[in-house]
């Protein structure tokens, strides 16, 4: 649930919703691995029978297997990247902004009289790692989602994540307990955080809850995705756009043939009821990919029909539909009715299986 | 575009359809046109078309939808716009099966053939209608130098304009250059009504390198 939180306020952020952000929080024994990692080959699933540790997959643009326990503080920070242009010298995309947010995380670790160092990479005390990171980019917007070691085991972290593929990460990694030789209060490291981050970025954050939208959005990105292990185990991407509506896209010729704007008059007729819950977006082929606006969300199927020349088209969800002909009113309704439904089905499955 | 209900003619290949939309200009694209993959639409404008002129046809083309900014289908545009040309001055005996050729041939040439390879597919183009026109294969002699030097010619030209690539730069210096080998080799001299200068499609380049393109102003 709480890779649904973050993402939620991801969204939420670059909806323009809400301000940047900075969540911290704990959870109990997981792993966290990347969008691109191996849900077989990246993670010890012996260990994590053994400890009764969750697997789970964050979305991201990096390769990485995190460890989690009560001992972590984890923080993801939802930020619109061009606030970080003017807080280094000699700024580089992508790795300035990590390098940054590390300094402020480094820069809390630092009050409690241990050394740390940041790189884009992590945070590091000699030449172990405290800190890692999976950011997610959109467009400008960055999702920067990590994990702090304060009182982890560090021989379940090392064995949870021991593969063929990774070897053993025992000397690599450290816990600020470890470095000062006793348990820490994870409240003091949160308050020392907070601090580090503001003073880094020169700030002063606010405590605030989640809105209305963010907790509507958790519950569905949880339904259709993290509580799924069609994402977690298999990765298969689901295509939500911005605030988790259905997305019914409809490619067409410019201008639009009498069949393209026959397609056009009936998605909006039957979308014309649920429009609380579904988002039409009219693509015109060769009016390019910023006729939404500057972040522009087009699902790959569309991307492969205009590569295709598959015209016209209607994708809902992001799979493809229908394909160069007008559906009748009653199927083009039943298979969006199907895609809101497919989603509901899944959540009262969820609740049987956790009842049970 | 103002609503219409009138019969008129496409703009592009000729066909007579009732319009359902005509520009201020009186221009009209049929549907089977508006919905056309690029390879169709390339044949289908340059088996109708009766320009002499290869730059307005390739214009033309290139202000379809379907033609993006940088692509593949370039290669073979410009190819047919020449062999269209040729079969319209009534220089050579091109047909029907000249433009697949075309197509088939331009197909095979990579996107990012002229970074990867050192061959600009616009280039490649020029070659292919040549041999197309002259029926060159691997054996033939002269027919065959006619091809590569006709290609080599337009990779040079070409070479001059620099980068990031721009496809729509390359096919205009490919049909200049072919204009100038074709009435050289063979003294055709093709009709230069329309001047790609200033370029059409400047302000829908993101990576166009302005001034220092010799279509750009």
């Amino acid at each position: 649930m709480n890779l649904a939180v973050n993402e939620s306020i991801f969204r939420s952020r670059r909806e323009g919703l809400t301000q940047d952000t900075l969540r911290l929080w704990q959870s109990p024994n997981s792993v966290v691995i990347g969008t691109r990692n191996s849900y077989g080959d990246d993670v010890n699933h012996e260990a994590c029978r053994k400890y009764c540790i969750e697997i789970v997959r964050a979305i991201s643009v990096v390769n990485g297997v995190l460890y989690q326990d009560m001992g972590n503080l984890n923080f993801a920070v939802a930020a619109d990247a061009a606030f970080f242009k003017h807080l280094i010298e000699d700024y580089q995309p992508v790795l300035s902004e990590y390098q940054i947010l590390n300094e402020g995380i480094a820069k809390g670790l630092q009050m409690f009289g241990v050394d740390a160092k940041a790189d884009p990479s992590g945070i590091y005390i000699g030449n172990r790692r405290i800190s890692e990171a999976l950011p997610l980019w959109f467009y400008d917007f960055l999702l920067f989602q990590g994990t702090l070691l304060i009182n982890t085991d560090l021989d379940i972290y090392n064995e949870a994540t021991r593969t063929e593929c990774s070897p053993e990460k025992k000397d690599a990694l450290t816990s600020l307990s470890f470095e000062l030789g006793k348990n820490i209060q994870i409240d003091d490291v949160k308050k020392a955080l907070v601090k580090g981050v503001e003073e880094r970025l020169n700030v002063r954050f606010e405590e605030e809850c989640l809105v209305e939208n963010e907790q509507k959005l958790i519950k569905k990105l949880y339904r259709v995705k993290y509580g799924l292990s069609k994402w977690n185990v298999n990765a298969h991407k689901f295509f939500l756009i911005g605030m988790g509506k259905t997305a019914v896209e409809v490619f067409v010729a410019y201008p639009p043939t009498s069949m393209c704007r026959e397609l056009i008059r009936l998605v909006n007729d039957v979308v014309s009821d649920l429009q609380d819950e579904v988002k039409v977006m009219v693509w015109m082929r060769g009016k390019g990919m910023y006729q939404h606006g500057p972040y522009p969300e087009m699902s790959s199927a569309l991307r492969a029909a205009e590569k295709n020349n598959v015209i016209p088209v209607i994708i809902i969800n992001g799979e493809l539909k229908f394909r160069k002909s007008v559906p009748s009113k009653e199927d083009l309704r039943k298979t969006i009715l199907n895609a809101l439904w497919f989603k509901r089905k899944k959540s009262s499955r969820k609740r049987v299986e956790k009842n049970a | 575009m103002a609503p219409s209900s009138e019969i008129v003619a496409c703009s592009l290949c000729g066909k007579m359809e009732k319009a359902d939309y005509v520009c201020p200009d009186g221009h009209y694209i049929c549907e089977d046109c508006r919905l056309a993959s690029p390879d169709r639409l390339v044949k289908k404008v340059c088996e109708a078309t009766q320009e002499t002129d290869p730059t307005k046809i390739a214009i033309l083309l290139m202000k379809h939808p379907a033609i993006q900014m940088h692509g593949p289908e370039h290669h073979y545009l410009v190819s047919c716009a020449l062999l269209a040309v040729l079969r319209n001055l009534g220089k050579f005996k091109i047909d029907g099966s000249a433009f697949d050729k075309a197509i088939s041939r331009g197909k095979k040439v990579l996107l990012g053939s002229c970074g990867l390879w050192g061959v600009c597919g616009a280039a490649a183009g020029v070659g292919m209608a040549v041999s197309i026109a002259t029926k060159a294969t691997m054996m033939s002699d002269k027919e065959r130098s006619l091809s590569m030097q006709a290609a080599s010619e337009v990779l040079n030209e070409i070479a001059k304009i620099g980068g990031p690539r721009c496809c729509k730069a390359s096919t205009f210096a490919a049909i200049e250059t072919a204009a100038r080998f074709f009435e050289r080799e063979f003294g055709i001299r093709f009709s230069s009504s329309e001047n790609p200068r200033s370029c059409y499609f400047k302000v829908l380049n993101k990576e166009c390198f302005g001034n220092k393109c010799p279509y750009f102003g």
